[in-house]
């Protein structure tokens, strides 16, 4: 059991780095944007074009994550800002068109087999509780911590940080008070992707990397994100860790196989019994 | 004393609907003036139109002699007219004082003063500095949202119905709140107001709409005074 709670908090690290800029986007532009999974898949295909350029491993994180920032905020810039005006069906729509171009662009450059970051075999380190983890999975746990720290701060310190929040909360009196939305939008994006993308990546370390890698973890990453409230990135963290070690931890008492139906039984759930989630405010669906 | 605000003929709308048909209005810069009118005649469409959120289609609006017809609501801002909008008018998950930062995003000097003056005002906010706006009581909310447009020092406060919905005593306590931002932060008000007899009261002059139109004008005693609109809208 100790085990599969490791395993669980290691998923749950990556579905909370996912689920945090999907829950700002969705919170603030009222749309459920599914291209998210796939752009999760892109930083980490853009990882691995970086590994192959010999760029070491932690400076090939950053740079993917900068770049699959700008890729977001120029998704956004290209197709979502100019559908603002309009429905969240149409919106949901364009996403679903650009998750499709995602992949297989994807595809296109990388191929559709399996890819790993390094063909090494680690060993896993032998800890109390009968616990096995490998050097990686302290990477990410590590790493993923580190980077929710930093979003906490930044978005209680710092002046865009708590705009952020405010948008999420109510758009238009943000515009009342003379905040300049589309920029802190803008910055909400490139927040969103950066994470998004260090999530892909250690997805693809854990696991493997696979064109429609994004698009499996999207279930976990909404469920996480319904689960924690809409539009709050402290219920994404709290839900995507929910969701990661319920995952792993059905693994006793059901088939593997199924793990993901976990997720969605959590989703359905909480749709029916609080919809607003643990920490929302409003009921909203897609 | 000379106007801050003056409104020449304006008619304003949703999409091609006129909903405010020619109204005129000035306001000086130590008044504080009411609009009054019955439901739906279109007082809140009339502030937010000042405002720059909803159309305008005909007439000019000057604000500290300058035309600011059709500027957005961040250009307004800038030049310190407020608008507290009539509900969800703060930020819930934001805590008092994350409230009273985002009052003052424009601003980029050290404001610790102005929300010191702010607590200043409304002594109940300074108690639970961290609590999150969502948990405060109505009343609470209502004068936090008006703290948060003094972050600005705003010339001129357009308040839409800051008394809706509050208790008959915390009605007084704002209009109180009213004076004292008015006499102490020189701050012109015009402010729409179903409780049209309290907001008289305190009110230099008012102005009676009907239909999108001005229908009366005077001093807050003659209104008060007034047969006709006793019998209309003072609820007599
Ligand atoms: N967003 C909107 N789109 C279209 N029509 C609107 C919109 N908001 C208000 N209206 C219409 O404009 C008219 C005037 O509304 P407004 O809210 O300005 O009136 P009001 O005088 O403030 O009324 P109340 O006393 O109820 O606040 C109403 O007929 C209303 O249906
Ligand atoms: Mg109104």
């Amino acid at each position: 059991m100790p085990q599969l709670i490791i395993n669980g908090i290691i998923m749950g690290s990556i579905i909370v780095l996912g689920s945090i800029g999907l829950t700002l986007t969705y919170g603030i532009l009222n749309f459920a944007n599914f291209a998210h999974g796939d752009i999760m898949a892109a930083g980490a295909y853009l990882c691995l074009f970086f590994l192959g350029l010999n760029v070491p491993f932690v400076v090939a994180v950053i740079l993917s994550m900068c770049i699959t920032a700008g890729l977001g905020i120029l998704i956004d810039w290209c197709i979502y800002r100019k559908l603002r005006e309009k429905t969240s069906v149409v919106l949901l729509i364009a996403s679903i068109g650009a998750a499709l171009f995602l992949r297989n662009v994807v595809q296109l450059i990388f191929g559709p087999q399996l890819v790993y970051y390094s063909s090494e075999i680690q060993m896993a380190k032998k800890l109390p509780f009968g616990i096995r983890i490998k050097p990686d999975e302290i990477f990410i746990i590590a790493a993923s911590f580190l980077l929710i720290i930093a979003v906490h701060l930044f978005l209680k310190r710092s002046r865009i940080g708590k705009a952020m929040r405010a948008l999420s909360d109510n758009m238009q009196l943000a515009g009342v008070i003379g905040i300049e939305t589309e920029k802190i939008i803008f910055w909400t994006w490139g927040l969103g992707c950066a994470l998004a993308a260090a999530g892909g990546i250690f997805l693809g370390l854990e696991v493997q990397l696979r064109p429609m890698m994004g698009w499996d973890v999207l279930l976990p990453i909404f469920a996480a994100v319904i689960l924690g409230g809409i539009g709050s990135p402290y219920g994404a963290m709290a839900g995507g860790m929910i969701i990661g070690i319920s995952q792993e931890v059905s693994t006793a008492f059901i088939n593997p196989a199924y793990k993901s139906v976990v997720s969605f039984m959590i989703l359905i759930l909480v749709l029916l019994i609080k919809p607003s989630g643990i920490f929302g405010k409003k009921e909203r669906l897609a | 004393m000379e106007s801050i605000l003056k409104i020449e003929n304006i008619a304003a709308g949703y999409g091609r609907v006129e909903i405010v048909k020619g109204i005129s209005l000035h306001v000086s810069k130590d008044e504080i003036v009411s609009i009054i009118g019955p439901n739906g005649t279109g007082k809140s469409t009339f502030l937010k139109a000042i405002f720059g959120l909803v159309k305008v289609f005909t007439g000019n609006i000057f604000f500290d002699n300058e035309d600011i017809t059709g500027l957005k609501p961040h250009q307004i801002v800038k030049r310190s007219m407020c608008y507290v909008p009539q509900d969800n008018n703060i930020f819930p998950s934001l805590t008092i004082k994350e409230n009273l930062d985002m009052g003052a995003f424009v601003r980029h000097d050290d404001y610790s003063k102005n929300i010191e003056e702010v607590y200043g005002i409304f002594p109940l906010l300074s108690g639970f500095k961290n609590k999150k706006a969502g948990e405060l009581s109505g009343g609470q909310q209502k004068m936090l949202a008006i703290g948060m447009s003094l972050m600005l020092k705003p010339k001129l406060l357009l308040l839409d119905e800051p008394s809706a919905g509050l208790a008959p005593n915390m009605v007084d306590e704002m209009m109180k709140k009213i004076e004292l931002i008015n006499r102490e932060e020189k701050a012109a008000i015009l402010m729409v107001e179903q409780n049209a007899k309290r907001a008289l009261k305190i009110s230099n002059r008012g102005y009676v709409l009907s239909m999108g139109k001005n229908m009366y004008e005077g001093t807050g005693e003659e209104l008060l005074n007034n047969k006709d609109i006793g019998k209309l809208y003072l609820g007599e």
